[in-house]
């Protein structure tokens, strides 16, 4: 690995304290929004002297935003139609207590920041921000020491619920919960120090009682770099054993790039080849240029043939590193090039045609972009800038597999500005006693471990997006292992095998955790039962149809199984009751407790063989 | 604000000044921030490498060190936007003038001081705006820069003469951003003042301040643009903000029967009693919802802009003191606008004991009116028309000379009858307080004006 590799995590974690600036509730909702206003946003002009070029870009777009509210649980605030509600003592406080546990100091008097952000997540066109702490310390394993250089507390965004065409639909139910935002010092080594480190932090929040649960309510940013690349920031990791996953594929991005852009890459000419496509069969070509306002924009790169077939990462090509990079500064979707082509029913009498046209030689790399000329123009100027590595610091997205997309370029401090609607806040004025001190993350887990949970389960407990359906589960009178494992064990076995755990929401857990503590399910039918209910079965039909088998009905169902293999009972002795009791559980499908059938079993073989 | 106490000692030792580097013995180093009126005195604003402002707490043991003083030249650069202005040839933009009086509408932030401030040179204006040079020629001057609850009618004035300029000079509009509070007194004593004004008029205010992405300064201005250039025979003041809390459209509406309904929402000009004039989007699609608008054929602008100081508005409620009518008498006011209750009430009758005051309030009043004072009845219901012959009530205020206001707004009342007083004889102006002069009274109360929304 690297020498000089440095690695930084800054953490974000909602809190169910209601909202920072306002007092509607912090509840995500998936019901149909009852109000719906759709807004512009623009950079403004001043307070930062030169615009941030990513809002230039989106305003250029003439993006419109959709926000989607709720009667009931939001108001006038997240609208961006009513100034700021003071800032929420309540969640001030739990970031006040976790400065405390990592010996942070507290800021004597809190001033609330804006930080611009024009991509529609903030209604207002920035997300209000404040820093609570500095200089705190966190300990990892063997004694490493990182630092917690700030913690602060901030508003969420909005969410996104997705896009149509130019437009971003936004809903406003998450926008306002307040965050917890804790970062470190880039001192992390390792692809899995940065998980500790995570866990640790993630462990210290849970211990507020304040954090809320879910996915989503947990959010972790990456800063890494290599010697000799670009620090880049990757947001939003949602779980922390993807952690190292990402630190890893980021290190060989940068790694893969730095050696890719070493000797520099030779940019060649632009040249119109809309008339070798005139004729062409490929389909997305044709559909453009037939409404009369597409153009084919070529670029060629010389001596470049197959650079973008490299692999970044296992699983990510150059090539589509830099469509992803050109899509986020022009929004044209897509390029073909030659590393790829024939293909797409561009034919090899096209390509042939389409180097002649470019000049370009087999060893040259020919780039073609199909669209209005405006837009095929900033596409290839993205793709030039990318090829020249003139990008700077970025910002990319966590995708679900590991791999990362361009966003935006890294933010600077000159985002932040103050926001003058809400005041400043003295801590000796409104914290005159002391803070609260929280339980450690020791101190839970013990008290998990002394449930009969080992460490590991404890552990995962601890940091499960359900714990609160474990809390449940216990407050019902379902043993504490049983909970655990159902929750931390067979949901993820299930998912692993293809299972769409999704459906299993909270209260549908709370509810089977509900009809095993009466007994009308036993424990041994679980995990068929969890995979019933992924498959979209009803609970309660699943219950009626598994109902407990009675005492009667067992001794019934292994009288017959006796009297069936009475040659097995009578060759095996006493030794058949073990081996007639797979067939017995397998039969009665988990509907009776294993040791009611063991009893009952043992008596009949007993009665079996003395009446012989 | 300016440091004071322990902190300005600090300070002065350590020999810097807002803007300079400096660094604390705590450990804080930044640059030094302009101590803000809400922060405790004790307390020194250091802006940190990483953009956060922190309130550290001073003794008189704080050490603090000047690293580095500021760039001299250091200020906020100008912003990137260039305009696209693109003037075809036989292109006939509209002129416009824009007068600037301060509000929302025009504020900007200091990147170093967080302040907000005003700055209204053109190519500021092309900065914050840049869409309307698209849209109209246009000029740009800073009359007065002030928050709208400071506006008198003094200010009125300044604005009616500007205008008179304006139109001399041949503008096809006139453009006033102006703050949101006191809008429609403005636009109502506008009305009034300019006599056969022959252009359109257009206050417009933001509710959300420009220097924010979400500001709705940009599109109220836009779209006040497009009005004036597609304004066919309109003539008259109006007022030009959102009409609902999208980003959609805005109302044109009408200047004496116009009120800010909210304190804080986009939406918030709401015609009352009436229509709006007509909606407009920003791309420039008009859509006319009234049709007797005032039309200028023929007109010749003639100013009336002298201003009655002494009128009061006085809004009744239970326990009305007469004291507060006494004021109104010994201080020589010549009008009053009361703000009624209901259809234009108030406690005039004594019926038992704890009533016996009620009776004072009549006797004021009539005093008051027999010795000169006009008093024009309004309704605190905003919404309906006044009518003082359904309960005895408002018949003994009839009696003792009251004259009610129909369905005009208290505010429009106020200013008109301030106006009346200024420029006609006591006599003419309680002739014509009750008559509509500028759209001010409709004869009709129509079903479909009462709380509609956009």
């Amino acid at each position: 690995m690297e020498q000089k590799l440095k690695i930084g995590i800054e953490i974000h974690q909602q809190l169910n304290t209601g909202k920072l600036f306002c007092s509607c509730p912090s509840l995500l909702r998936n019901d149909a929004p009852g109000i719906v206003v759709t807004r512009k946003l623009r950079p403004s002009a001043g307070e930062l002297g030169n615009i941030d070029p990513a809002a230039l870009h989106e305003f250029g777009m003439g993006k419109t935003f959709v926000y989607e509210a709720y009667s009931d649980t939001t108001c006038l605030v997240e609208l961006d139609e009513e100034p700021p509600h003071k800032m929420n003592l309540e969640a001030l406080e739990v970031a006040l207590q976790v400065a405390h546990a990592v010996g942070a100091r507290p800021i004597d008097e809190i001033q609330v920041m804006r930080k611009t952000i024009i991509d529609g997540s903030c209604v207002s066109g920035f997300q209000r921000t404040s820093l609570v702490a500095v200089g705190g310390k966190l300990k990892l394993k063997g004694g490493k020491t990182i630092g917690i250089p700030t913690i602060g507390i901030e508003e969420d965004a909005a969410r996104i619920m997705g896009s149509q065409g130019r437009d971003a639909v936004y809903r406003l139910d998450r926008a306002g919960i307040p965050l917890i935002e804790i970062a470190t010092t880039p001192d992390i080594s390792s692809p899995d120090e940065a998980r500790e480190a995570a866990e640790k932090i993630g462990m210290l929040l849970r211990c507020t009682g304040r954090a809320m649960r879910g996915i989503g309510t947990i959010r972790q940013d990456l800063n890494v770099s290599i010697d000799g690349g670009a620090r880049t920031e990757i947001k939003g990791v949602q779980w922390l054993n993807l952690i190292p996953l990402f630190v890893e594929n980021e290190i060989k991005r940068q790694e893969s790039l730095r050696e890719i852009f070493k000797g520099g890459i030779k940019i060649g000419g632009k040249k119109d080849a809309t008339g070798v496509f005139r004729n062409t069969k490929c389909k997305i070509i044709a559909d453009k240029l037939a409404n009369g306002s597409g153009v084919v924009l070529s670029l060629t790169v010389p001596g470049s043939a197959g650079l973008f077939k490299k692999e970044l990462h296992p699983g990510k090509r150059f090539g589509r590193e830099v469509a992803e990079y050109a899509k986020a500064r022009s929004g044209v979707g897509g390029f073909f090039h030659t590393d790829e082509l024939p293909a797409y029913g561009i034919t090899p009498g096209e390509v042939e045609a389409l180097r002649t046209r470019m000049g370009a030689h087999e060893g040259d790399l020919v780039i073609i972009v199909c669209e209005k000329p405006a837009s095929a123009d900033k596409a290839l100027s993205a793709i030039i800038e990318r090829l020249e590595n003139k990008m700077g610091e970025e910002t990319r997205r966590a995708n679900e597999d590991g791999s990362t997309s361009y966003m935006r370029p890294l933010p600077g401090a000159g985002r932040l500005y103050p926001e003058t609607d809400s005041p400043q806040i003295s801590l000796k004025k409104k914290f005159p006693g002391p803070i609260p001190e929280i339980e450690t993350p020791e101190q839970k887990l013990s008290r998990l471990e002394k449930l009969g949970l080992n460490l590991e389960l404890a552990k995962s407990v601890f940091l499960s997006e359900r714990a609160d359906v474990f809390d449940k589960a216990i407050s019902l009178g379902v043993q504490p292992t049983i909970a655990a494992t159902t929750l931390e064990q067979t949901i993820p076995y299930l998912r692993r095998k293809g299972a769409k755990v999704d459906a299993l929401s909270d209260e549908k857990l709370v509810a089977v955790f509900e009809v095993l503590s009466k007994n009308s399910i036993t424990k041994e039918i679980l995990p068929d039962l969890l995979e019933k209910l992924c498959a979209g079965s009803r609970l309660e039909e699943l219950v009626a149809t598994t109902k407990m088998a009675s005492d009667d009905e067992v001794e019934k169902m292994v009288s017959q199984l006796v009297l069936e293999k009475m040659d097995y009972v009578k060759a095996q002795k006493e030794r058949a009751v073990g081996g007639l009791m797979g067939l017995a559980m397998e039969r009665l499908k988990g509907r009776a407790d294993g040791k009611v059938i063991s009893a009952i079993l043992k008596k009949k073989v007993a009665e079996a063989l003395g009446s012989h | 604000m300016v440091y004071a106490g322990i902190v300005k000692k600090l300070i002065e030792k350590a020999g810097a000044s807002e803007g300079d580097t400096i660094v604390l013995d705590s450990g804080f180093n930044g640059i030094l921030m302009p101590h803000t009126g809400s922060s405790e005195p004790d307390t020194i604003i250091v802006k940190l490498g990483s953009g956060y402002n922190v309130g550290i707490r001073c003794t008189t043991a704080t050490k603090v060190g000047l690293v580095s003083k500021k760039l001299s030249a250091e200020k906020i650069p100008e912003a990137s936007i260039t305009p696209h202005q693109q003037k075809a040839p036989g292109d006939s933009k509209p002129k416009i003038a824009i007068l600037h009086t301060g509000g929302t509408i025009a504020s900007r932030v200091d990147a170093r001081t967080g302040a907000v401030f005003s700055s209204f040179k053109p190519e500021d204006l092309i900065a914050m705006f840049p869409e309307v040079l698209e849209i109209a020629d246009v000029e740009s001057k800073l009359v007065r820069n002030m928050l709208s609850e400071d506006i008198t009618s003094e200010h009125y004035k300044l604005l009616a003469d500007e205008i008179a300029r304006q139109v001399a000079s041949g503008v096809d509009g006139v453009i006033i951003g102006h703050g949101t509070d006191t809008l429609h007194y403005t636009a109502a004593a506008l009305s009034f003042m300019l006599d056969g004004l022959p252009i359109p008029v257009i206050f417009v205010g933001a509710q959300r301040s420009s220097d924010r992405g979400s500001s709705d300064a940009a599109m109220n201005l836009v779209c006040a643009s497009r009005f004036i250039a597609k304004r066919g025979d309109f003539a008259g003041v109006a007022i030009c903000l959102h009409g609902k809390m999208d980003d959609d459209y805005c109302l044109i509406n009408p200047g004496c029967k116009t009120r800010k309904m909210h304190s804080s929402r986009r939406d918030a000009f709401q015609a009352i009693n009436d229509f709006s004039t007509a909606k407009v989007w920003p791309d420039g699609r008009l859509e006319w919802l009234k049709k007797d608008h005032p039309a200028c054929a023929g007109k010749k602008l003639e100013l009336f802009t002298k201003m009655e100081k002494r009128v009061g508005l006085v809004k009744i409620h239970p326990d009305f003191d007469p004291a507060l009518l006494k004021f109104y008498e010994s201080s020589g006011y010549r009008g009053l606008v009361l703000e009624g209750t209901g259809l234009g009430h108030m406690p005039v009758t004594e019926l038992d004991e704890f009533t016996t005051s009620n009776k004072e309030n009549l006797k004021i009043l009539k005093r008051m009116i027999e010795n000169g004072c006009v008093v024009v009845m309004t309704t605190q219901t905003i919404y309906g028309r006044v009518d003082m012959n359904i309960y005895s009530t408002g018949r003994d205020l009839l009696k003792a000379g009251v004259i009610g206001g129909e369905d005009m707004l208290s505010e429009t009342a106020f200013v008109k009858l301030k106006w009346l007083l200024g420029n006609f004889t006591a006599e003419r102006a309680k002739e014509l307080v009750g008559k509509n002069l500028r759209g001010e009274i409709t004869e009709r109360t129509l079903p479909d004006t009462f709380l509609r929304h956009g």
